[in-house]
């Protein structure tokens, strides 16, 4: 090798490694923080907390258009996107399907469409469907069918999925199919011939669940609890009262409407959403003015005025409440495993001893059944029209549509506990999410 | 020959000042990005702390509202948090006006001081059911380097109604 040749290549070999070293020593910095992230974490706990303390997180659990508009006034950022769920409670739309005709199904959204709960609105949505296929709904109801046999792989397939059938019927003798679906079946093929005589009562009444694991706890719970609407109607504005010293209604439009159940008729007067006027005594004259969750009483039962809107009122049944007796004379049925806790309704007893059942509910983890005599086809006053919705509620599956974060560059969920009693408690869990799209 | 300097010599001085240079240069630049970072994260974590302060935290005295006007230097600390119910996020619409009066009549070293912080802020609500300026406080130092952080955030008010708080800070 040539004098002067290995100087230059250590020369070269030093500004090789120069350049490496001040290669790591001065990358390419880029500072990158997560305060962007934090924004929007930020954003929804402090959107889900204003909605609380506003007292509009119930409407807005419920009412997606109202949701929206407050989202659309807090959120500056337009490519914002969000979305909501609610879990471990009602949902604000629930799907019934029904093997009805259409004025029965007209009948159904007219007695029960629209519930109200802890301040929220329930929207009981029938839609027509056949018995197989079954529409994608929450619960089933079959209203006046029997005969099953045809259809039992569909329905059993439907209660497999979570979800739940509710069966109305006046069945004298169940057949196979319907007590494997209902799990009820004729007395005397239960406590035997002998033990099933007798006629009821004169009254129908409530077994009271004595634990909530009890299949029948939630139905019963619903019952009286969740209030059911009655529609007033435009009215002359002037309401007659029965006492001169009652205080005067001064609105102009008044509308008027009855609540009715065991053939008794309370006449009420809508003042203005806050008021009320309520005629007790059954002489068209009012004698008590409510306001929300005021009490009445009228016809031996008492009944809470819970909410009052400009046209319609919701009136909640308090415990103690009695139905004339509905059962078909020719039903006599028990549940098919003896297990009398699964009653929530009873016409008195057989002569046997056994209560004589006009609602049975069988539950399990996959899905609920409720059987009950047909009380929805004739005279399906307010009392009734609560009892079918509350059956249709307590069967309905336990879906939650909790959101799921999909396709989007960041988004985050805020999970909010909301702990509520206004009309029954409560504890359910209202999500949140925000986040980019892109 | 004698006295002459080797051309490694040149080679080495060479490459010995271009790396000098090339430091300086890098660490001159980077410096400065560092330092900005450094307070942004700073400006940043400290108007979350300010807005979290007047959002959910009452002050103190808790009514400090009412020492208003003539025991005004009685308030240790400013929080707008409605005390009579003490809930997240629902603010006093009685304290939103005070905090209004103190900022026209007392300035901001006033508030800077109620709310231990050594950085101008300026703190705006605005009423989101009909768009009306419930408060509007910006200090009138200028904020001449041109860099400050905005913190915005949902408040409920306590007479029902719901605002924005927007909360912005920089170094004068």
């Amino acid at each position: 090798m040539m004098k002067g040749q290995i100087p230059i290549l250590e020369m070269i070999a030093v500004t090789v490694i120069l350049f490496v070293s001040f290669g790591i020593l001065f990358s390419q910095r880029e500072f990158e923080n997560r305060w962007g992230d934090a924004d929007i974490i930020l954003k929804g706990r402090d959107m889900v907390l204003t909605m609380d303390r506003i007292g509009m997180l119930g409407t807005f659990t419920s009412s997606p258009d109202a949701l929206a508009n407050f989202l659309s006034d807090t959120i500056p950022e337009r490519n914002l996107i969000y979305w909501s769920g609610l879990e471990g409670t009602l949902q604000p739309t629930v799907t019934v399907a029904c093997n009805c005709t259409t004025s029965q199904i007209n009948d159904l959204i007219n007695w029960a469409g629209r519930l109200k709960l802890n301040g929220r609105d329930i929207r009981l949505e029938f839609v027509s469907s056949s018995l197989e296929p079954i529409q994608q709904s929450d619960v089933l109801l079959i209203w006046g069918r029997t005969g099953l046999a045809s259809y039992k792989a569909e329905i059993l397939s439907y209660l497999a999925s979570g979800k739940g059938v509710v069966g109305i019927s006046d069945v004298t003798s169940p057949d196979s199919t319907y007590t494997e679906i209902f799990g009820v079946r004729d007395c005397g093929s239960v406590i035997g011939q002998g033990n099933c005589g007798g006629n009821g009562d004169t009254e129908i009444t409530f077994v009271s669940p004595t634990q909530a694991s009890s299949p029948t706890f939630k139905a019963h719970k619903l019952f009286f609890h969740m209030p059911i609407r009655s529609l007033g109607s435009l009215a002359v504005p002037i309401i007659p009262l029965e006492n001169a010293n009652m205080p005067l209604c001064l609105s102009s439009t008044v509308f008027d409407g009855t609540f009715d159940f065991k053939n008794v008729e309370a006449m009420y007067w809508i003042c203005n959403a806050t008021t009320v006027y309520m005629d007790t005594n059954d002489n068209n004259l009012a004698d008590q003015v409510l306001r929300e969750n005021g009490t009445f009483r009228v016809g031996g039962y008492d009944f809470k005025m819970s909410y009052i809107e400009t046209n319609r009122t919701f009136v909640s049944i308090r415990p103690g409440f009695r139905f004339d007796d509905f059962r078909n004379s020719q039903v006599k049925v028990l549940p098919s495993d003896g297990d009398t806790t699964k009653i929530l309704l009873r016409d008195g007893n057989y002569n046997g001893g056994s209560p004589l059942p006009v609602v049975v509910m069988n539950g399990s983890e996959s899905g609920r059944v409720i059987w009950g005599s047909d009380f929805i086809s004739s005279n399906v006053d307010h009392d009734k029209r609560l009892l079918i919705a509350s059956m249709l509620l307590a069967a309905s599956s336990k879906r939650s549509n909790a959101p799921t974060i999909g396709d989007i560059q960041t988004g985050f969920l805020t999970p909010y506990i909301n702990v509520v009693n206004r009309d029954m408690l409560e504890i359910y869990q209202f999500n949140l999410g925000l986040g980019f799209p892109f | 020959m004698k006295g002459q300097i080797s051309i490694d010599y040149y080679v080495a001085l060479i490459i010995f000042i271009f790396f000098v240079v090339y430091f300086l240069f890098q660490t001159t630049n980077l410096v400065p990005v560092f330092v900005n970072q450094m307070e942004e994260q700073r400006m940043r974590s400290e108007t979350y702390q300010m807005s979290e302060l007047l959002v959910n935290h009452a002050g103190v005295p808790a009514n400090w509202d009412l020492l208003l006007p003539n025991n005004i230097g009685q308030i240790q600390r400013i929080g707008l948090l409605d005390q009579t119910t003490n809930k997240t996020n629902r603010i006093s619409v009685a304290k939103v006006a005070s905090l209004d009066f103190i900022c026209d009549t007392q300035g901001q070293q006033f508030l800077r001081s109620r709310m231990m912080t050594d950085l101008e802020f300026s703190v705006i609500i605005v009423d989101r059911t009909d768009g009306s300026t419930e408060l509007d406080c910006v200090s009138n130092t200028t904020n001449s380097r041109g860099f400050l952080v905005t913190t915005r955030r949902v408040v409920a008010l306590d007479d029902g109604r719901y605002g924005e708080l927007t909360m912005q800070v920089w170094i004068p």
